[in-house]
């Protein structure tokens, strides 16, 4: 056994919890280093005078200062959240409880919607598909316009001013619209 | 049967039954042991005190908490460790020592006199105060685990459901702190002030 280890032991070598091998390897190793030897005994010194430290007491006051603090939360009663916790509906647990609660509104609500559909706005499918077949044909009008890579270059434009139909075709591209 | 033969996992029962008479018994068990414990954690009495109050209002509002899974002291050491934890990190945090924050045995012993000879009353005195002043600077860790055992006296299985790891993390715990412990001591005697 060398120092570190012997150090690892020290407590339990103390408190008898040391398997045999262990501690004849231990007496061996204490026997031969001062060191370690100062150690052990140091710590044995220690544990049995902290056994011996005096415990302090509580105040005077102590038992007063509680018993008023007791009674003001007694006064207080109990929080919102620990009457909630506390509340037992025809004796359930209060977050099952309130969890079947919002269940059965939920159920009770989409049965009212359903059982009075009457009651409900008109509306108008046959309009309502028109005016959303509209909206898409709008919406895929084109509306980003981006040049193409093989642009003629300004060279090959017609100098006349007048837009060529044909060269308009090879420089845009038309993104997103309809084929 | 009267309260003062009742075992403590019996008291709680009839406190959680509604008898405060059981509450009042847990008290007069617990106060003492759970001040030396927080005391020497963290060094100061009056907040010690204060600490043992919390825990035992904790006890009284969440009494129901308890369940008799685990020992009622295991489970009372608890809360208190988590409070001590918890106002050791604030005192950490704010650092602001001074001389009217020392608690009273530290401005006792500041007070007394160097010319008076050592005794066997005084040197033990010292001593207790040597191992205090060296509890302080140990980590928590250890700190936590030396009082449980070495001054509270409590078993390491109690000791491993208290601060929550296990059996043999505490063990070891034990070893490097009380090795530690020594050597903050030694440093200490050679230079005591």
């Amino acid at each position: 056994m060398n120092c570190y280890d012997f150090e690892l032991n020290i407590s339990a070598y103390i408190e008898g919890e040391l398997k045999q091998a262990v501690r004849e390897n231990f007496i061996n190793h204490k026997e031969t280093c001062d060191n370690c030897f100062e150690k052990l005994s140091d710590i044995s010194k220690l544990m049995e005078n902290m056994l011996n430290i005096s415990n302090v007491k509580t105040s005077s006051q102590f038992d007063q200062v509680l018993r008023e603090r007791i009674l003001e939360i007694d006064n207080k009663g109990p929080s919102v959240w620990q009457r909630l916790l506390l509340f037992k509906p025809l004796g359930f647990e209060p977050i099952p409880a309130l969890g079947f609660a919002m269940a059965f509104v939920m159920v009770i609500g989409a049965s009212f919607l359903l059982l009075n559909q009457d009651g409900l706005p008109n509306v108008d499918f046959e309009k309502l598909s028109t005016q959303s077949q509209q909206k898409t044909t709008n919406q895929f009008k084109p509306s980003v316009i981006t040049p193409t890579k093989n642009l003629p270059s300004m060279a090959d434009s017609d100098t006349s001013g007048k837009s060529n139909p044909k060269h308009l075709e090879n420089r845009i591209q038309l993104v997103g619209g309809n084929k | 049967m009267s309260n003062f033969e009742l075992t403590d996992e019996e008291l709680i029962k009839k406190f959680q039954n509604g008898d405060v008479g059981a509450y009042n018994q847990i008290v007069y068990r617990y106060k003492d042991r759970l001040l030396n414990f927080i005391y020497r954690f963290l060094n100061d009495i009056d907040r010690a005190e204060d600490l043992v109050q919390d825990t035992l209002i904790k006890l009284y509002t969440h009494k129901d908490s308890y369940r008799e899974i685990a020992k009622f002291s295991t489970w009372l050491y608890t809360i208190a460790a988590n409070l001590a934890r918890t106002e050791l990190r604030k005192i950490k945090r704010r650092k602001t020592f001074s001389v009217s924050e020392l608690s009273r045995d530290d401005r006792e012993f500041i007070i007394s006199s160097p010319d008076i000879e050592p005794d066997d009353k005084n040197l033990a005195q010292i001593f207790e105060k040597n191992v205090q002043r060296a509890l302080v600077e140990l980590p928590d860790d250890f700190k936590t685990i030396i009082i449980l055992r070495d001054i509270q006296e409590l078993s390491y299985d109690e000791i491993s459901k208290i601060v929550e790891v296990p059996l043999g993390t505490v063990k070891s715990r034990i070893n490097r702190g009380r090795v530690k412990l020594q050597e903050l001591l030694k440093k200490k005697e050679e230079r005591p002030y």
